[in-house]
């Protein structure tokens, strides 16, 4: 009996041993660099690569932006651990310059978007994206307290608002230049500018990068978009001319191939399939049958005897062009009209504006003008030899749905797991899936390979 | 000695992580299970209750036997195109037993009872990784308690058969992709006791010389229904929780799949024994796992996803030598396909197929207390799927299971 428990006890000793020594593993090809280098990489873009969301440039959003993931990514291919982005300082959050809805003259800046339940106009309480507190008037001395909490040279060169031409302009950085109507200058980079008269190229060949990625153009055209289609060719915030695009795009690929670097560019999503466009339907006037004669009877005393409605949804009124009409099915109803509808009662007995709706011309201009660049982008990422993200058809994809790791991901609003609370701007996980698509074509191109990141870890919408 | 390891069984009566196909089990002797776990053709003593009904009317005597094992199973899973290993499983200690009881009433009549757990599955994966959303972790037990008769038709030929009671419960986890403010992301869990349910086990022993013998055994399908259960939410943000309502509960059911087993024994010399078995396994019935709510959940009232195994063969074969009249050595191997489809890998059961290779020794203490210890490593293959039919997880899995188990066997 002992000599059994002697020998039992053995078996057990081993048994312990072989157990901690035997985990399973798993052979996967190891990370790789491939052709590239990414020793020094930085990113060129505008909000999306700044890391913008929620309507505003805040710290989380910039730790999440898709620069930052990559850049996370390739440190296990030789890149720097020291990544730098011009952070935010805790607890501050700044949104694109907009007037001040009572005086016009002063230049405003929004907090961030968080959701909130609260009574609607109606009364309704309701979950509703809000601004987290008062916007703050953009003047030298808030300025001043939006510094970089951390030094330069930033590898994240992502300016918020930036079209493709202001990223080669020296002095878009220039304090000075904020003040100036037209502003020459964006506070977004005067943030982080080296100097009052940089540009945006200049400040990323300063680093003599090995790697970069260069995703620019949605302000081109969506500028436009944003405004409701509304510009004339004449305005700054009609799409840039086409040819100059390509010119632009060009000027910016010769710099940062210059010595050499390697690189990735990514194309211009379709605008129009981004929740800002997409939420309000265009028959989103809901009428009983007395309301529903009661306006067909108002517009029918106007002279407007054509435009009639029924008892249900009915597609809304909107003013193109100073013409009162009927929306259709095809036209798009920008996301800011959700409110106006339901607290002003527009779209009915008042027409919607037009800057709140895209007409299908002005869709074929947006389209016409996002196709060209994109056409011009993979043309240039082709004969410079560089990878090549299409986000135009990622966008579609996502018009679509699709699910991963048990997670849906699709564009709709908050609930789409992608946008955040501006309906324009990524998640997190929206940006972190973003890395991953780079990360696939960089991989397919230099035949490296890049560990894709795990894209749950990322934050989507945060509920209340 | 005897009454510590009745509470150890009484305190853990877990069954292992899927450990052959899909969720099922095999470890029914500690005799058997070192001999690559054949047995429908041999005189196995005791454990014919569960190896084969047929032959327990010709072990000659009565007997109560008790054992169980440890079970230690590690998976690891590299997600798509990442760089190794990306998550590993925690599991606790899986501890499947067993317990016969055989009386002799004459020399053509026995009667017995077995309590054995042939399925079962706990994988504890955690609620960070990339699959959490699919599954945290699964407990899933099931317990055969079996009174079993046998007739020696001849002293050639016996038959028998088995009533099996069957009890089980489940216990399933897994991660709601909505979060909080700071961060903190849902919880779902799936907490039910099966009704009970009932089974057979019928078998056919055959000796027709000294040296041979031949076995057929059949296990019939079991289906546990769960009516009932609890469906606990937590950590679910208040502006969602309209959508996760309080107080659901859940109706489930799955199959414990019949086996077929065809199995030979050959005693080429009085100290050496060789057996093959081959098994069918009925996986078939598996189809999906469908979980029916009594308020919808995330606004869908049921969740169903598609399993659709197919049916499986396990082919074994063992040995056992006589060192000497006290002493035995034993050996075995196994092959048990799997049964899970390509498209259809789930982190439940990470299956592919598992290769076992086992040792066991036995030592008569005495004329009637008999000590066998067995030693089973269960490597599976690893395998790479893309889930897309199963609502599964992509990615690559790995299974490793080691199992010493120790088991005493009492003679009247």
């Amino acid at each position: 009996m002992k000599k059994i428990f002697y020998k039992s006890s053995v078996l057990a000793l081993m048994a312990g041993m072989f157990l901690t020594s035997c985990d399973p593993e798993i052979d996967s090809p190891a990370a790789s660099s491939g052709e590239a280098d990414f020793s020094t990489y930085v990113a060129l873009g505008n909000s999306l690569t700044a890391g913008f969301a929620d309507g505003a440039l805040y710290r989380e959003g910039q730790q999440a932006s898709y620069p930052a993931i990559l850049a996370q990514q390739f440190e296990q291919v030789g890149g720097s651990s020291d990544f730098r982005q011009p952070l935010m300082p805790e607890g501050v959050s700044v949104g694109s310059p907009r007037s001040n809805p009572s005086n016009p003259s002063i230049v405003e800046v929004p907090q961030k978007r968080v959701l909130r339940a609260q009574p609607d106009c109606r009364g309704d309480v309701g979950l509703a994206p809000v601004e987290a507190g008062n916007a703050a008037a953009l003047t030298p001395t808030f300025l001043g307290q939006l510094a970089p909490t951390v030094q330069g040279p930033y590898n994240n060169l992502g300016v918020p608002g930036a079209k493709s031409f202001h990223l080669l302009a020296p002095g878009y950085g220039n304090p000075a230049g904020l003040m100036t109507q037209p502003a020459t200058a964006n506070p977004f980079f005067a943030r982080f500018a080296s100097s009052p008269n940089t540009s945006v190229i200049a400040d990323a060949m300063a680093q003599n990068p090995t790697f970069f990625t260069l995703w620019i153009g949605n302000n081109d055209v969506l500028g436009y978009a944003l405004a409701g289609g509304t510009p004339a060719p004449t305005s700054s915030d009609y799409p840039t001319n086409k040819d100059m695009f390509t010119a632009y795009i060009a000027g910016l690929v010769n710099q940062l191939t210059s010595n050499g670097a390697k690189g990735a560019l990514g194309n211009i999503p379709d605008v129009t399939k981004i929740p800002f466009f997409t939420t309000v339907p265009y028959n989103a006037l809901v009428l009983t049958a007395e309301q529903a004669a009661q306006l067909t009877a108002g517009y029918a005393a106007k002279g407007l005897g054509h435009i009639t409605f029924q008892a249900g949804p009915n597609a809304l009124v909107v003013l193109e062009d100073g013409i009162p009409r009927k929306a259709t099915p095809t036209e798009l109803i920008l996301l800011p009209a959700a409110d106006l509808i339901k607290c002003q009662n527009l779209g009915s007995a008042t027409p919607l504006p037009d800057q709140l709706v895209l007409s299908d011309a002005e869709l074929a201009i947006i389209k016409d003008h996002t196709n060209s660049y994109n056409a011009s982008i993979k043309a240039i990422a082709d004969a410079k030899g560089l990878a090549h993200g299409d986000f135009n058809a990622y966008l579609s994809r996502l018009s679509t749905g699709f699910a991963q790791n048990g997670v849906a991901y699709n564009s709709a609003f908050v609930t789409g797991n992608i946008f955040s609370l501006d309906g324009i701007h990524f998640t997190p996980r929206g940006a972190a899936l973003v890395a991953n698509e780079f990360i696939n074509v960089i991989n397919a191109k230099y035949g490296a390979r890049i560990p894709k990141v795990d894209e749950t870890q990322y934050k989507t919408v945060a509920l209340p | 000695m005897k009454s510590k390891i009745l509470a150890l069984l009484g305190s853990a009566l877990i069954s292992g992580t899927a450990l052959a196909g899909g969720y099922q089990v095999n470890l029914a002797s500690q005799r058997q299970i070192g001999m690559g776990h054949t047995g429908t053709g041999l005189l196995t003593g005791t454990s014919s209750i569960f190896f084969n009904p047929g032959a327990m009317s010709h072990i000659g005597y009565s007997g109560v036997t008790i054992g169980g094992s440890a079970l230690v199973s590690k998976i690891a899973y590299s997600a798509p195109e990442s760089s190794g290993v990306t998550a590993r499983t925690d599991n606790p200690l899986g501890t499947p037993f067993q317990v016969y009881g055989v009386y002799q009433v004459n020399e053509k009549f026995s009667a017995g009872l077995g309590v054995y757990t042939p399925f079962g599955s706990t994988v504890e994966w955690g609620n960070e990784w990339s699959g959490r959303y699919g599954l945290n972790q699964l407990k899933l037990q099931a317990i055969y308690v079996q009174p079993t008769v046998s007739y020696a038709i001849t002293d050639k030929l016996g038959i028998g058969v088995g009533l099996s009671y069957v009890i089980g419960s489940v216990n399933l986890q897994r991660s709601v992709p909505v979060q909080s403010q700071d961060g903190t992301e849902g919880g779902l869990e799936l907490d039910g006791s099966a009704e009970s349910a009932f089974g057979f086990n019928a078998g056919i022993y055959f000796q027709p010389t000294e040296k041979l013998s031949i076995g057929v055994n059949y296990r019939s399908k079991v289906d546990l229904k769960v009516e009932g259960g609890d469906v606990m939410f937590s950590n679910i943000p208040a502006a969602a929780r309209g959508n996760f309502p309080e107080g659901t509960t859940f109706n489930a059911e799955l199959p414990m799949p019949s086996t077929l087993s065809v199995g030979i024994g050959f005693k080429p010399t009085e100290r050496l024994t060789l057996a093959a078995d081959v098994s069918h396994v009925g996986w078939d019935a598996y189809e999906k796992l469908r979980f029916d709510f009594s308020k919808p959940v995330a606004g869908s009232p049921t969740s169903e996803a598609a399993r659709n195994y197919e049916n499986a063969f396990i082919y074994r074969i063992g040995g056992e030598y006589m060192v000497s009249d006290a002493l035995a050595l034993r050996a075995g191997a196994y092959l048990d396909k799997t049964p899970v489809q390509d498209g259809y890998l789930t982190p439940e059961t990470p299956d592919s197929d598992s290769r076992g290779l086992s040792a066991g020794i036995g030592y008569s203490v005495s004329e009637n207390f008999s000590i066998d210890a067995s030693f089973l490593y269960i490597n599976k293959k690893e395998r790479t799927d893309a889930a897309n039919l199963s609502n599964g997880v992509p990615g690559t899995f790995k299974s490793v299971a080691y199992i010493p188990g120790i088991g005493l066997n009492f003679k009247f």
